[in-house]
């Protein structure tokens, strides 16, 4: 990209949800993961332009010289003010975005208003057309949206902090929340029902086979989401309290991973008794996306662990729900001759998705063309139940495909 | 008006529903950027998305509106865009002039109601907005890199006629005259009323305002962007920038020269704003032209585009 600057506002009009990570060349980004009382983010400064804005030479390597990088802290800490907010900058490294360096500071913001005015002039107030380009994402999920693009007409843009007003707050607030983002969260969901493919039947030398009664099969059901259940729990009530940190990316992407194993799991056993084991494990690593997410209720000290029983609850209600939708279905369905290949094609659906995922959360792709088809799945969850409860129905109703009774 | 009738005449639905839009979508009409068509989606339809036919009588529109120096312009740009591709680089590949040079249609051609024709690529924004006589052209985005090429044996220079006026005019000026029309309020390393700086705001005035013996050089500045537009409709604008050079403005920032980095010139009347920046390249070697032409009371055909 040849151009220098210009452009702005069609961004925020054609491409709401597009990352603004990849912003135009020797622009400044600052990109914000908000929240109702603290915002976090990155602010992104073009060597070459700070360069002219402070009219001295500067190099990826001069700028990170501790005495220098401290000093272009305090630079933008005095061109950054966001009202009765605590505006804080710490780190300082230099990334390349669009192949120019930049220079990269993590921003926090803490506050007890509603109202968040993010008034920034870095490098604008001397380079007269320089741009910045300010995007934010609810606590840290999704992509990067737009909010404003600060030029020579305006320093401040309004940054969003309230969750929707239906949410409303307190416990049912992060019950709500807790159903939400395990309901939309396809990730999690396939995670749990590829656990659940195989448990109408026994692991037998390395192959599943039908087996168990019913009272048997139940209880690997209730065995798995128990596991799952304790898992998430342990990380993301230690994760919320602050005892333990971990980054987003990689734990997305061993998200995926999790779903790719129990995918593969539901078509031949890994371990006999294992989805108990790999709920339970991955479960841990689920828990920390949930984490994530608790960010975003809003949390003083007094509601954390309301708050963190409301948003586990939510998740809970939401899996049973799961359950109870697709469970008699897989049950009916195992005891049809069908069932093999419902299990495989499933689990193949399953490999497929999580694979796409796994690419995606690791750069290896650009953009995931299964996104769509996934999110058509999880927005219409009682449609695949009832189809999944028609073909059953249909199934156990031809004779010779009904399976012979276990001799027992 | 013919000319678009012929050319909305050679596309079937499915390319007419796209590139035939309303004229009250002013948010679409508002829509062309120097950015790459990626990062930017342009409204219409890209010119390698047209047949050869279809993108004949396109070009033949932009024939009929335009001057024989401002289709010639149209042309020369595209070949610059096509030479930037060809050097490759950073981002380069998204240009060209079939990629993403775009075209579109707001509302019916007509004589009498509003209509708009929008075409232009990656250094090149034509806005042409007819209103039964009354015509804009702006705004207007030309620019070149490299500023100068050959290409088939020929050198090609697409936004020659604007630098050549634009320098001559700030070289004309006395050391105070330069002085007084030197911008205060900071540095510039591109246009401040680029792409999506469609509001109608523009930034005070600043500058040295026209004497009576510069009057002739800015004259000479404003007409290779005003004279893009066929004759009758720019000799009208002409005459309207003419008789308010008493109050218009000439102001620089950084450097004057056609070669120096970052030379920032400007032309500031009651109606007429041009900008011009030798911005930085990234896959050639020197500065290259960025310039914008705008109406502030005829942007889009109106004093209230947005």
């Amino acid at each position: 990209m040849r151009i220098a600057v210009v452009i702005a506002c069609v961004l925020l009009a054609l491409f709401p949800g597009s990352p603004a990570a990849a912003h135009p060349m020797s622009t400044t980004a600052i990109l914000l993961d908000t929240g109702p009382s603290r915002v976090t983010g990155l602010v992104e400064l073009p060597i070459d332009r700070l360069e002219v804005a402070l009219d001295e030479p500067l190099t990826a390597t001069t700028v990170v010289q501790p005495a220098k990088l401290a000093e272009l802290r305090r630079y933008v800490l005095a061109h950054t003010s966001a009202g009765t907010w605590a505006v804080d900058l710490t780190g300082g490294r230099v990334a390349k975005v669009d192949n120019v360096d930049h220079l990269v500071f993590d921003l926090t913001l803490t506050g007890n208003t509603q109202d968040l005015q993010l008034t920034y002039d870095g490098i604008l107030h001397k380079i007269v057309s320089h741009q910045v380009f300010v995007a934010a994402r609810p606590a840290g999920h999704g992509d990067y949206t737009t909010i404003g693009i600060l030029d020579w007409r305006t320093h401040t843009v309004t940054v969003p902090t309230a969750r929707p007003a239906s949410t409303g707050s307190g416990f049912l607030a992060a019950v709500r929340l807790g159903v939400r983002h395990i309901g939309q969260g396809a990730d999690h969901l396939l995670f749990l029902i590829m656990l659940l493919l195989p448990a109408p039947l026994l692991a037998r030398r390395g192959r599943w086979v039908r087996g168990g009664d019913l009272r048997r099969q139940g209880l690997r059901v209730v065995h798995v989401v128990s596991a799952f259940a304790v898992g998430h729990s342990i990380t993301l009530a230690l994760a919320a309290l602050g005892y333990l940190s971990v980054p987003t990316r990689p734990v997305e992407a061993a998200i995926a991973l999790s779903v790719l194993v129990s995918a593969v799991h539901a078509v031949r056993p890994l371990v006999p008794g294992g989805e108990t084991w790999i709920a339970a494990g991955f479960g841990l690593l689920h828990g920390f996306a949930f984490a994530a997410l608790i960010n975003d209720l809003g949390l003083t000290r007094g509601s954390l662990v309301t708050n963190l029983l409301g948003f586990n609850l939510g998740i809970e209600l939401t899996q049973l729900i799961v359950v109870a939708l697709v469970m008699p279905s897989l049950l009916v369905l195992s005891r049809t001759r069908a069932y093999p290949g419902i299990r495989l094609g499933l689990a193949g659906t399953g490999i497929m998705l999580a694979g796409a995922w796994f690419a995606e959360r690791t750069t290896l792709i650009p953009a995931n063309p299964l996104n769509g088809p996934a999110d058509q799945l999880v927005e219409h969850p009682f449609v695949i139940a009832a189809l999944l409860a028609g073909a059953a129905g249909a199934l156990v109703a031809v004779p010779r495909l009904r399976t012979e009774p276990l001799p027992h | 008006m013919t000319a678009t009738q012929a050319f909305l005449a050679t596309l079937d639905d499915t390319l007419k529903t796209k590139i035939n839009l309303a004229f009250t979508d002013n948010q679409s009409r508002q829509t062309w950027s120097n950015y790459p068509a990626s990062t930017v989606a342009r409204k219409g339809v890209a010119l390698k998305d047209l047949s050869a036919a279809q993108r004949a009588a396109a070009l033949a529109m932009m024939k009929v509106a335009l001057s024989t120096a401002g289709y010639q312009q149209v042309l020369n740009i595209q070949k610059a865009d096509d030479y930037l591709n060809s050097l490759g680089g950073d981002g380069a590949d998204g240009f060209g002039n079939l990629v993403d040079y775009y075209v579109a249609v707001y509302g019916t051609p007509s004589a009498t109601d509003p209509f708009m024709l929008q075409f232009g690529g990656h250094h090149l924004a034509r806005n042409l907005t007819y209103n039964g006589t009354k015509v804009s052209e702006t705004p207007q985005f030309v620019g070149s890199e490299p500023t100068s090429f050959t290409t088939g044996g020929q050198t090609v220079a697409p936004v020659k006629d604007e630098s050549t006026a634009m320098f001559a005019l700030f070289a004309s000026l006395s050391d105070s005259e330069k002085a007084s029309a030197k911008l205060s309020s900071g540095t510039y390393d591109d246009l401040m009323m680029g792409p999506t700086h469609d509001d109608g705001v523009f930034p005070a005035s600043e500058g040295l305002t026209v004497t009576a013996a510069q009057k002739k050089l800015v004259l000479a500045a404003i007409t290779p962007y005003v004279d893009d537009l066929a004759d009758d409709a720019a000799a009208k604008l002409l005459a309207k920038y003419e008789s308010e050079l008493d109050s218009t403005k000439i102001a620089w920032a950084n450097n004057t020269g056609p070669e120096d980095e970052s030379s920032y010139l400007r032309i500031d009347g009651p109606s007429v704003w041009i900008e011009f920046i030798n911005t930085r390249s990234r896959s050639t070697p020197n500065i290259h032209y960025h310039s914008v032409y705008r109406d502030k009371t005829n942007d889009y055909g109106s004093t209230n585009p947005s």
